[in-house]
């Protein structure tokens, strides 16, 4: 890109409703593995941060305690409650979620994401009405390296105009604590922390907003299976910009991807892109 | 305010082609005189001596800066040239060739012409801009001045609009019409300018005078997904076959001012580059601060900094030079054993408490005289006064100290200071300099130690406490550009932190490691621009 812009979060927002049209993009397969992940995390006891804590969708404002009487080979999560009573619960369990992190499905009218600004902006979108109310953790946006307020704030400039209401892209994107809806269908991976917002499978698709995101992007060990676009800017150091030409370049393991990039629209005067594929 | 990226691609849209107009600039005597000082560094690159890279950095600062800013061809080119030493002691020292071309370069510096044909030729460019057209100067800090004094009498005036200086500065710039340049198109190195100058042009018209030889860098505008689809001297450019480039073509059109017959010069940024290339040290960013200062930092360091802007959602927090910290913030230093900060104490100087209170004796009786015999003495630091307030700040502290041991030797000699109670009293003569040198290269090694480790165990703490005194950080931050802050006892950080505006982040240097974290003279920097 010729110039810093909110061009990764556009990116991020067609992806999404491109996955809204698709009824396998919802967290429900992993979700369980998910809880036990988190579980195991929190009764190793080596993480700060992980309260350990569920919630239940029909309940939403009571927490659950993970007990260590959880089995992990038998696959049972052990709750313990607030009076004391103990709940052991098996898959699939789609009404748990993780306290602070989006729930797998939703279904009060209050949380769920409006169909129509996606519509509007994409009206040729099949958007499968089913994922208005789940959650998607395959669809990841890697935030600024300046950290999260950073990369909401360029997205809530963009803003959509409907018939009755403006939409910021931020809200669109509808990343866990940016917007009102229970629902997330992108997850965020805060480049400052290196923490993604939520103990999920991981995404098959992330897009990163500059350089330093995209270099931790292609870089990390779990994502070597993930397609990664780079949203980068040009007005920055030489150093920098040799960093990205040295990831960019064809090598023993990459090539170039013709096909595909024969397939994109024209650009606009100022973008440049190059696509790779991993070598067969 | 800042552009919004829709502007920028409609700019980018309405510019089917963007145009360098260079103009070629040359003068015999200043020809000459370059030739001379050129074939000096090239004939002292081979020698290992500290005096002769020394030497060789001086004269690779002063060509440098001549070739990119519009200096003003007056008494300060030959003295600048003369202050390099008397041509007896050159001769003694580097022998009869250096000697020559030395001669020789006095020579053509006494016979230079009264105007720079670079000021001339930039006064009839700025005669020339319409005043329906926007333009920017884009120079380095220290080069505006140049700029201003061309047009002290002119129509055109000249304010803090017409200069861009940084990357960020040209980032967050509107479109405009008319960039000009001095000097050649370097990503790197004296007079350098961002590759997005060509890759990402938000002017229409780039108006470079650059002197005959100096050639722009090959492979500038660097995109680094079409890496070779661009230079300004392509007519266009051309499209890769696995890439969809950006479309920004370029057309270059010549002026030279005169035609002649004398060889080209030699390009001396080739030359400097090269010799660069067999420097060793470790990458840096400089952080320029006020009083002609900055520090070196490693280009992923955490720098301690405050961010005064009040939209800053976490004012105080440790930000990388290359990422996060940016001008108009301030970086955080802590002023040597002032501060308790978790690290051993022995930065307590010996010998620091004598020759800075020799030098604090000295200068507070008569500072320009003190200056006079230190400049007489060869401590050619630009702003010497400032230097030596910053040296005998406080007696305890050994850290603010010359960066040069010739420097040190120099200010004891000239100071003549009594190492009486001190073990150097012991000793012969001479060897309380080198003592007292000595003291500040451990402490100098060892504050970088403690700032790469202990510091890290309580990096949490200082933030918080830090956070506690913000509306006081606020208050002097509006006031003054430079602030000592002390924390006041009864926590567990205690001592006093110094606060430095950032005027300017550089990439772009290759230094030692003990030189890297202190706050050090921008004309000391210098000699470690690659």
């Amino acid at each position: 890109m010729p110039c810093d812009s909110a061009a990764a979060g556009l990116v991020t927002l067609g992806a999404m409703i491109s996955d809204l049209g698709d009824p396998l993009a919802n967290a429900h397969d992993g979700h369980y593995d998910g809880l036990l992940r988190y579980a195991r995390i929190f009764l190793e006891g080596k993480t700060p941060g992980v309260s350990g804590r569920l919630r239940l969708t029909t309940r939403p404002h009571t927490t659950y305690q993970i007990s260590s009487a959880t089995d992990f080979k038998a696959k049972k999560l052990v709750l313990k409650c607030r009076d004391g009573v103990i709940w052991t619960i098996s898959q699939p369990a789609l009404d748990f979620y993780v306290d602070g992190e989006p729930p797998p499905q939703w279904k009060t009218d209050a949380g769920l994401l409006g169909e129509d600004p996606y519509r509007r902006i994409l009206p040729e979108a099949d958007i499968v009405s089913q994922n208005l109310g789940r959650s998607y953790a395959g669809l990841c946006l890697a935030g600024r390296v300046a950290g999260e307020q950073a990369s909401r704030k360029i997205c809530s400039d963009i803003r959509f105009l409907s018939d009755t209401r403006v939409y910021g892209l931020d809200e669109l994107l509808s990343i866990h604590g940016w917007s009102s809806s229970m629902i997330s269908r992108v997850s965020f991976f805060n480049c400052r922390t290196k923490q993604l917002d939520r103990c999920s499978a991981l995404p098959s698709l992330v897009v990163a907003d500059g350089d330093q995101p995209f270099l931790h992007a292609i870089h990390k060990t779990e994502w070597k299976q993930t397609d990664i676009i780079g949203v980068i800017h040009r007005t920055m150091e030489r150093d920098r910009l040799e960093a990205i030409g040295a990831e960019v370049i064809p090598n023993q393991w990459y090539t170039d991807d013709f096909e595909m990039l024969c397939e994109v629209p024209p650009v606009v005067r100022g973008i440049s892109i190059s696509i790779r594929r991993r070598r067969s | 305010m800042l552009i919004s990226a829709t502007e920028f691609f409609d700019f980018l849209a309405e510019h089917p082609a963007y145009s360098v107009e260079r103009h070629e600039i040359s003068e015999p005597h200043f020809d000459s005189l370059r030739r001379n000082l050129r074939g000096i560094v090239e004939r002292l690159s081979d020698c290992d001596e500290e005096e002769a890279n020394d030497l060789s950095n001086r004269i690779r600062i002063l060509l440098s800066e001549w070739l990119t800013v519009p200096v003003p061809f007056n008494r300060s080119i030959l003295d600048a040239v003369q202050s390099l030493g008397s041509p007896t002691k050159v001769r003694r020292k580097w022998g009869d060739d250096v000697a020559v071309l030395y001669a020789t370069a006095i020579n053509s510096a006494q016979m230079l012409p009264p105007d720079n044909p670079v000021r001339t030729k930039l006064r009839s460019i700025f005669g020339f801009i319409g005043s329906d057209q926007t333009f920017r100067i884009y120079c380095h800090r220290s080069a505006r001045a140049h700029f201003e004094s061309l047009l002290v009498n002119g129509d055109v005036l000249l304010s803090n609009a017409s200069f861009l200086h940084s990357l960020r500065e040209y980032r967050e710039a509107r479109t405009f019409d008319v960039l000009i340049k001095v000097g050649p198109l370097r990503s790197r190195g004296w007079g350098s300018v961002p590759d997005a100058l060509i890759s990402a042009p938000r002017f229409g018209t780039l108006v470079q005078v650059v002197w005959r030889g100096c050639h722009d860098e090959a492979g500038f505008g660097y995109d680094p997904v079409a890496p070779t689809s661009m230079t300004p001297s392509d007519s266009a450019a051309t499209e890769r076959g696995d890439v969809l480039a950006n479309m920004i073509s370029w057309k270059t059109i010549p002026f030279s001012d005169r035609r002649t017959n004398d060889p080209l010069p030699e390009d001396e940024f080739q030359l400097f580059s090269a010799l660069n290339q067999a420097r060793s040290g470790r990458a840096a960013i400089l952080v320029g601060v006020d009083y002609g200062q900055g520090v070196l930092f490693a280009p992923r360091s955490e720098i301690l900094s405050f961010d005064p802007a009040p939209s800053a959602a976490e004012p105080i927090q440790f930000r990388r030079p290359d990422e996060t910290l940016m001008e108009g913030m301030f970086v955080i230093v802590p002023l040597g054993t002032d501060a308790d900060l978790g690290g051993p104490e022995t930065r307590k100087g010996i010998y620091s408490r004598t020759w800075k209170a020799s030098l604090a004796q000295v200068y507070g009786g008569n500072p320009d005289a003190l200056v006079s015999s230190l400049r007489s003495g060869g401590i050619d630091l630009l702003n010497l006064h400032a230097s030596i307030q910053r040296w005998s700040s406080s007696l305890d502290d050994i850290l603010p100290a010359p960066g040069k041991p010739k420097h040190f030797e120099i200010l004891i000699q000239v100071l003549g200071v009594n190492w009486d109670g001190t073990p150097a009293a012991q000793e012969e003569s001479t060897a309380g300099w080198k003592l007292a040198w000595k003291e500040i290269r451990h402490a100098r090694g060892e504050a970088i130690q403690i700032g790469r480790d202990e510091h890290e165990l309580i990096n949490e703490e200082l933030v918080a406490i830090l956070g506690t005194h913000l509306p006081d950080i606020r208050t002097e931050s509006e006031k003054s550009d430079t602030y000592v802050l002390s924390i006041p006892s009864g926590r567990g950080v205690r001592g006093n932190l110094r606060f430095y505006k950032v005027r300017s982040v550089e990439e772009g240097f290759l230094a030692p490691e003990t030189e890297l974290g202190f706050v050090q003279e921008l004309s000391l920097i210098e000699q470690w621009r690659v």
